[in-house]
This record gives C-alpha cells, sequence and structure tokens, in this order.
C-alpha cells in the first residue's frame, strides 16, 4: 500500500487503457473516508469551436468529424443538422433514411469494438484483447467481422471509413446506386445474427451488483429510436427541443481538467447519457429482434448499472443491424443528392445520439455563409462528472484492496462509459492519495 | 515469371502493406508500395498484391481468410537514430517490436496486430517488416515526402524489390538486383 506519513494513500495508474484519449484520474482518501475523485483530463485543449469560426458552413462537416475517429459521423450528423435549422433546410425522407444508415455503420463499429474489444476483456479477466484472443479467439473474431461491416457501411456512404467526406449540409455529396448497397445485404444478415449472439453472451456476464440513482438523459423520437432527430427528455420529467439545451445544461470549467463538464443548470447534478439511457427510454421503439432479444435475456427497464452497459450496447448492435437491413432492402436513392439552401444570417442547433451519448451543437452563420460562433458539447463531457459521482460512490466497496485492484476496479468502471476523452478535449492515469 | 514460394503447392502471392498517412514523410510506405505495385504491373509480375493502409488494424480484415497468402511484407516508416532514408529489415516476431506500442487507445499498434492475427491463425508463415528512417513526424509536416526522401526513393524502391524477391532470385529483373546492400541492415 502506498501511503505517506501523513497516513494519505496514494494509488496511481500511470495510463488507463482501452479509453480514448489522454488523461488521469486522482483519487485521495484519508482514514479511510474518500476526499476527492476527481477524472483528470489533461489532453490538451483542441480549440474546434474557434478553428470554425470563420469559415464557409459547408465545411463544418469535414471540420468536425476530425474531433474524432471514431464517431466523426455523430458530429457530422449534428452539425448538418445544426445548419439546417439555421437555414431551414428541409431534407427529404430519403436522405434522412440514408443518414440514419450512415450513422447505424458508425453505431455498428463502435459498438462492436467497446463491446469486444475493450470492454469484454474486463469481464473475462484479461488484461485486454490480445491476451483474450489466446482463449477466447471467437470473441475477437466476431469483434473483426463486425467492426469491418460498420467500417465498409462507412466506406461506401462516406467515401472512406474514418473521417468521411460525403456528408453535406442539405444531403449527400453522392447518393450510392441501389447496386452499391444492396451488396451489403447478405453481410449485414449474417452481421445481426452476430449481433445477437453476441448480446446472449455478455447478457450472462458477471456484473457487481452496483445500482445509481441517475437522471438518464437521452433524445427520445415519437417514431423510431432516436438517432438524429427527437426531442431532449430525462427521466426526471424534462423534455424541450435541442433548442434549449442550454436553458438546461451547462458545460463549467474545473481546474483538474482540460475538459469542460456539464451538469444540470436548475440542479448542478450530473446526468447520463448513452447506451443505458436511450434504451431506458425508448425501449420500446428497439428494433423488433432487438425487443424480442431484451425480452429474452430479461433486460429490466429501467437499468441503472453502468456495468450491464454492455449488455444495452450489444442490444443496440442489434438494432443498429436490423434498422440498416431494413433501409438496404428498401433503399430509394435520394433525388436530388443534396437539397439546395440559400445564405441567411440565423443560428441553429442540434442533438444526436453519437455511440457514446447525446452530442450537441449550435451555430450561428452570417448571410455570406460564413459561421460567426460555434458550440460544441460532447457526449464524454457531459458524462464526466457522472463518472467521478459514480467512482465516489463505487469506491468504499473496493477501497480496503491493494492498491493496484482498486486502480484496476476503478479503471473498469470507467471503461463502461465508452468515453471519449479525444472527443472530451478530448486517457487516463489513475492516482490516489490515501491519508 | 517464376512465383514467389507457394503454400502447400498452390500459387499464393505476397501480400505487401504500405503503411502510413499522407502526410510528409510519414507516407514513405505508401509511396513505395505504390511504385512497387507499378513496378511489378509493367514488369507484368502477378505474384505480389500491394495494398495501402492508413493504419495498422486494417491488417486484420485484409487477413481474413478470403485470400491465403504465403507471405506478408509491411512498408513503413519509422523513428530511429539512423540517417533519414534508411533501410532495416525485421523478420517477424523480433524483439525489437516487444517495446512498440500505439499512441492511440482505440488503434492497436503493429506489433499487437501481428501478435493478434497471429492468434487467429491468420498471419502468413512468414512476415518481413521493412521500416524506413525518417525525422521524427510532426503537426506541421506538408504532403509529399521531403526532397531527402524523394532522392532515395530509387534506392529503396531496390532495397525492397530485393527483400520481397530474394527467395527468387529468378523473378528479379538484373538491372534491379544490386551487388551489395546499400544503406540499409537485416534483423
Amino acid at each position: 500500500m502506498n501511503q505517506d506519513d501523513s497516513g494519505t494513500r496514494k494509488i496511481r495508474v500511470a495510463a488507463m487503457t482501452r479509453v480514448e484519449g489522454e488523461g488521469g484520474l486522482d483519487v485521495r482518501v484519508t482514514d479511510g473516508r474518500i476526499e476527492h475523485v476527481r477524472l483528470q483530463i489533461f489532453e490538451p485543449p483542441r480549440f474546434f469551436e474557434a478553428f470554425l469560426r470563420g469559415r464557409p458552413l459547408e465545411e463544418v462537416p469535414d471540420i468536425t468529424a476530425r474531433i474524432c475517429g471514431i464517431c466523426p459521423v455523430a458530429y457530422q450528423m449534428s452539425s448538418v443538422h445544426a445548419l439546417e435549422a439555421a437555414l431551414g433546410v428541409e431534407i427529404s425522407p430519403e436522405i434522412r433514411r440514408l443518414r440514419r444508415l450512415l450513422y447505424c455503420g458508425e453505431w455498428i463499429e463502435s459498438h462492436a469494438l467497446h463491446v469486444h474489444m475493450l470492454n469484454l476483456p474486463d469481464f473475462l479477466g484479461y488484461p485486454g484483447a490480445l491476451e483474450m484472443a489466446r482463449d477466447f479467439p471467437e470473441h475477437v473474431e466476431r469483434a473483426l467481422r463486425l467492426k469491418k461491416l460498420g467500417n465498409d457501411m462507412l466506406e461506401c456512404l462516406g467515401g472512406r471509413a474514418i473521417h468521411p467526406i460525403n456528408v453535406a449540409v442539405g444531403g449527400f455529396y453522392r447518393a450510392p446506386r441501389r447496386s452499391e448497397l444492396s451488396e451489403f445485404i447478405p453481410g449485414f444478415i449474417a452481421g445481426l445474427q452476430l449481433a445477437e449472439e453476441a448480446t446472449r453472451f455478455v447478457a450472462t456476464l458477471d456484473f457487481p451488483d452496483f445500482h445509481q440513482a441517475y437522471e438518464t438523459v437521452a433524445l427520445v423520437h415519437p417514431d423510431e429510436y432516436a438517432m438524429c432527430e427527437g426531442r431532449i427528455e430525462s427521466s426526471d420529467g424534462l423534455s424541450i427541443a435541442s433548442d434549449d439545451f442550454g436553458t438546461h445544461f451547462v458545460e463549467r470549467q474545473v481546474e483538474h481538467s482540460t475538459a469542460m463538464q456539464a451538469v444540470r443548470r436548475e440542479t448542478g447534478e450530473p446526468y447520463l447519457l448513452g447506451p443505458l439511457a436511450r434504451i431506458n427510454h425508448s425501449r420500446d421503439r428497439l428494433s423488433p429482434a432487438a425487443k424480442r432479444l431484451a425480452d429474452e435475456i430479461g433486460w429490466e427497464t429501467p437499468c441503472l448499472n453502468p456495468f450491464r452497459a454492455i449488455v444495452a450496447r450489444s442490444l443496440e448492435l442489434v438494432h443498429a443491424f436490423e434498422e440498416a437491413l431494413d433501409i438496404l432492402k428498401n433503399y430509394t436513392p435520394p433525388q436530388p443528392p443534396r437539397i439546395a439552401y440559400g445564405y441567411r444570417a440565423a443560428a441553429g442547433s442540434s442533438a444526436t445520439e453519437a455511440p457514446r451519448g447525446l452530442l450537441y451543437h449550435r451555430y450561428q452563420v452570417d448571410e455570406s455563409g460564413k459561421v460567426t460562433q460555434a458550440e460544441i458539447v460532447p457526449p464524454t463531457s457531459q458524462n464526466q462528472t457522472q463518472i467521478e459521482r459514480d467512482l465516489r460512490d463505487y469506491l468504499p466497496r473496493v477501497i480496503t484492496l491493494p492498491d493496484p485492484e482498486v486502480a484496476e476496479a476503478c479503471e473498469k468502471l470507467v471503461r463502461c462509459y465508452d468515453p471519449c476523452i479525444s472527443c472530451s478535449t478530448h486517457f487516463l492515469k489513475v492516482r490516489v492519495g490515501r491519508s | 515469371m517464376k512465383p514467389l514460394a507457394s503454400d502447400q503447392g498452390n500459387d499464393v502471392p505476397t501480400l505487401v502493406i504500405g503503411l502510413g498517412t499522407p502526410h510528409g514523410d510519414d507516407a514513405v510506405g505508401l509511396v513505395l508500395g505504390q511504385d512497387l505495385a507499378t513496378w511489378a504491373t509493367d514488369q507484368g509480375w502477378t505474384q505480389v498484391q500491394v495494398r495501402s493502409l492508413r493504419t495498422p488494424i486494417g491488417i486484420l480484415d485484409i487477413l481474413d481468410g478470403s485470400d491465403r497468402f504465403a507471405r506478408l511484407v509491411i512498408l513503413d516508416a519509422c523513428v530511429s537514430d539512423r540517417p533519414i532514408g534508411h533501410f532495416e529489415c525485421w523478420s517477424w516476431p523480433h524483439d525489437a517490436w516487444e517495446t512498440a506500442r500505439c499512441t492511440g487507445s482505440h488503434d492497436l499498434a503493429l506489433p499487437d496486430v501481428l501478435t493478434l492475427a497471429e492468434r487467429l491463425r491468420r498471419l502468413p508463415r512468414s512476415v518481413t517488416i521493412l521500416g524506413i528512417t525518417i525525422a521524427p513526424p510532426s503537426p506541421a509536416a506538408e504532403s509529399g515526402l521531403s526532397a531527402t526522401l524523394q532522392a532515395a526513393m530509387p534506392r529503396l524502391l531496390r532495397q525492397v524489390r530485393r527483400e520481397i524477391m530474394h527467395d527468387d532470385p529468378a523473378a528479379v529483373a538484373p538491372s534491379a538486383v544490386d551487388s551489395t546492400f546499400e544503406n540499409g541492415s537485416r534483423t
């Protein structure tokens, strides 16, 4: 045990693995009491909002896609919807469906990676996917197959799998031919089966009995499992349009993090975003196969155990495949692929559901089509305060363990959030001081 | 031309993967791969398949079993204490790769990808990594290779060809064979 003369116990994890970005965790314990838990994000600020000022609005989807290599589509979707709201652009139903297909591709590649390669090793007792592959090659094989299907879809619709370049304000620069998308159908049928297999397996894992009194927040749509559109709803009764996000949610600067942390404006309390929140709010709008599977595995709603997020994420994987298949089978190329628009001085906002949770964008543009103000609130910066709250509540269960085991337990909990620290500033080193 | 050594009696080509980004000298693996592909086409040499990747994890997708390869050759930029343009050849596995790790956690470093491919029984029998020393990458790098590397490209391409064809000297055009190993090392 690392304890100094004053009795302060210090536990340090130099570099937490299997989360995206760079950061640390600082836990201080005095007389067995947890003094503070700080998620220290020290990845330098990336100033994307400032880069956008003065740029033509057409550049926004491509610039914001650069914020993340895992969820670039989320940034593109939130940005184009916000800009279209500002310009008064109404997209066609065909463009809307093609955007949902693109988003399904991103959910598939991101969720498949996290469920199998980043999160599953924690439950099976391996330091990582590389070690897990020796004993459980089938899980890694499944991950690679699923992820490839997602990536191939992004490449087809987005022009390339990482940082797509085909998303435009008003639609797409080029819509794929029907034959191009039909080729995906056999692979996605197989993918759906693999996703169901993954969900049945992860539902049998041993989960810590840890439940939190979360206020969950997610986009909710009356007719579908929300991805790109809907009202922002919370388990505490909030139901607002995305335009009102700033009235009810606020970002604040904290000394120990280069990422802003978001809380509810009215209460100053944290809230939970992501797959658990989404399923809690929209279970009845999951695709038929995902809904049947949720019933089959006995999924209880609301689920407030962060460790079970791996199951929620897998259910969403099933949903994404099934919805993608529906779109693929009924695809009609949008004509035109991009809706024309004119410039006007206006502001617009949008929230869409990134794989890790709600992603809010707001832009102000001038009459020449230049961005004059941009605001981006990523899911990980919103979840950050809740992660610290979870750690504070979870630590008493593990604090009597040796330091390395405490650190490992903290890492496992944080990983359940699939945090993308690069997005929020945008990894983790854990340091625990005990006195 | 005579094919390379085959697997189980079949004519299985060599897979060459150029790794890198288009930014500055990090593109050297991509450029060498493209030059090799052009040369192979010109020579009518069909026993090599060349692919380009920005990140190593895509190797797992290429080695998904749909094609079988007797040999995998990776072309990649590396940072070392040798001069820019230095050519290094490693056979996998090699101790030198034990400490190489990825900087991005949502990706896997080349040694991890190769280890994973091995554990998933996807790895060809022979794996060679050809590294070209570049200056440490800079965010300010412009597209295209530096003048130093551009000048070294003819030599580097000859060295790549020789490494790929060393099992099959008959396949090498006489002009492509050098009598000495130029500015490089094999470990």
